[in-house]
């Protein structure tokens, strides 16, 4: 496929002439690069409907090659898949983290959008912005997939052992389920390893960890928490 | 398997090891500060200049933003429009630095922000995949590493074709009238350098470069001072003395002598 795509995309850069091959190849790596990246229901999430999202990817990467075809074709750089999957990676990232801005930003009408894409340097604090990147929530999001996952039969315990570290034992004691002081300690004991385990593996940050262990607490723990109530 | 562990084993099937590099008709120059793309093979690879030099020291900017940690962000406009930063360095010898293309500048205080992170960034003990990832760019902008490492061996190499002896471990050798032909005061306009045929003198602000010909490189031989040997062996393609204030090139023509053994 990538030799058939490198040919497709020098023809368009030769001849701005772009091949019904290379439409439905381009569209294609958008496509599952997308789902891929963010998720279908991040997708719907954020562009509205995938066909837009797809539309709007594939013209913006076709436009960035053309506005570099100079350097390309000069370099003669013929193996151009590698440069196309990453240039769409990219775009759907920025696309993502735009978008959500924008649309948190409205919220509060300070957005200066304008300003914000003329600058050549975007340098984010981390610090201090991390929260409100939508990159940071989407993966925190894919994450918690994986944390629930693993979990997958002992909610109950996670939300125990979440409970007792975040706030209180008394908290965490609707979780609890009447288990023994004892019982209560080993398995926290055992949980704490599995954790780390995972955190270890994916090498996953401080940070992205406490952003991890909110969504768990609001989407797993919260749910289980309002239903013994009841 | 993870997210961020899927993810990685997609970014290696798309991002292969670069193993050439793509140079452009002409040679760019490349300043502190400069966001830089080098075009590879299979690949662009992102960088921003942090030294200067012929070799320069970059921080490697990655365009793969989740597996990439949490370093900040940089806005290109480029194939690509986000950067992250890594804990990764890499150099730019002469020769890449031709296929490189210059994407933007950061101003001082956003490149002294980039370096912060990059040092924090190094500092924090990545585990699995993160680290894996880092390992895997490491091993995909190899190239540079060896190119690298190449530059500097080729250099050491020139470096070993020149033989140095101080004038400081020389003086005692001389007397005083000696001395007064050798720092003989000349008028002002002087060159820094002369020709002889056999051997060449170059006048530099630290000492007297002598290069000598093919004829007489390898041969045994010495080189005298108004009659004083300062150096005899083997003749290297280049001698230099070290002075610390050097005498003029039109003063040593006529009293620099070599004399190599008949074969």
């Amino acid at each position: 496929m990538s030799k058939e795509l490198d040919r497709e995309v020098l023809k368009f850069l030769k001849d701005r002439r772009v091949t019904p091959t290379l439409e439905k190849m381009l569209r294609k790596i958008v496509s599952s690069n997308l789902v891929h990246i963010l998720g279908r229901k991040n997708v719907s999430k954020i562009f509205g409907e995938e066909k837009i999202a797809v539309d709007e990817i594939f013209q913006d990467v076709l436009g960035t090659f053309w506005e570099k075809r100079s350097e390309i074709l000069t370099r003669n750089i013929d193996n151009l898949t590698g440069y196309l999957v990453k240039s769409v990676e990219n775009k759907i990232y920025d696309y993502a983290r735009s978008r959500n801005r924008k649309k948190v930003l409205s919220l509060d009408s300070i957005t200066d959008s304008k300003s914000e894409e003329s600058t050549f340097l975007d340098v984010i604090q981390v610090e201090e912005e991390a929260r409100r990147d939508p990159l940071e929530q989407i993966l925190a999001e894919k994450n918690f997939e994986a944390l629930r996952n693993l979990f997958s039969g002992k909610e109950k315990d996670l939300c125990d052992f979440f409970y007792k570290k975040l706030f209180s034992d008394e908290k965490a004691n609707i979780f609890a389920s009447g288990k023994t002081v004892q019982a209560r300690y080993k398995s926290h004991e055992r949980l704490a390893k599995r954790i780390r385990d995972f955190v270890m593996e994916n090498g996953i940050t401080e940070v992205e960890f406490s952003r991890i262990t909110e969504i768990y607490v609001s989407e797993i723990c919260e749910k289980i928490r309002q239903n013994s109530e009841k | 398997m993870g997210y961020l562990k899927r993810r990685l084993e997609f970014y290696k099937r798309t991002q292969k090891r670069i193993k050439s590099l793509k140079e452009g008709p002409k040679t760019t120059s490349i300043g502190l500060g400069d966001v830089i793309c080098v075009w590879g093979d299979t690949g662009p690879i992102y960088g921003v200049v942090t030294e200067e030099g012929v070799v320069k020291n970059c921080i490697l900017l990655s365009p793969e933003l989740f597996l990439a940690g949490d370093g900040l962000l940089l806005r290109a406009k480029h194939l690509v429009n986000l950067l992250r930063v890594t804990p990764v360095n890499f150099y730019l010898t002469p020769s890449a630095q031709r296929a490189c293309e210059v994407i933007g500048k950061l101003k001082q205080e956003d490149l002294t922000k980039v370096v912060e992170n990059h040092q924090k960034l190094r500092e924090e003990n990545w585990t699995g995949v993160r680290k894996e990832f880092f390992e895997y760019e490491t091993k995909r902008i190899e190239i540079l590493y060896d190119m690298f490492l190449e530059f500097r061996k080729q250099n050491e190499q020139s470096e070993s074709q020149t033989v140095t002896v101080r004038w400081d471990e020389l003086k005692h050798l001389f007397e005083e009238k000696d001395l007064e032909l050798i720092f003989r005061d000349v008028p002002v306009a002087q060159s820094s350098a002369v020709d002889l045929g056999k051997f060449l003198i170059v006048r530099t602000e630290s000492g007297i470069r002598i290069i000598f010909s093919d004829e007489l490189i390898s041969k045994t031989g010495k080189v005298t001072l108004v009659g004083k040997i300062v150096y005899s062996g083997r003749i290297p393609p280049e001698l230099f003395i070290a002075f610390e204030n050097p005498p003029a090139v039109e003063t040593l023509k006529n009293i620099l002598n070599v004399d190599v053994e008949a074969e």
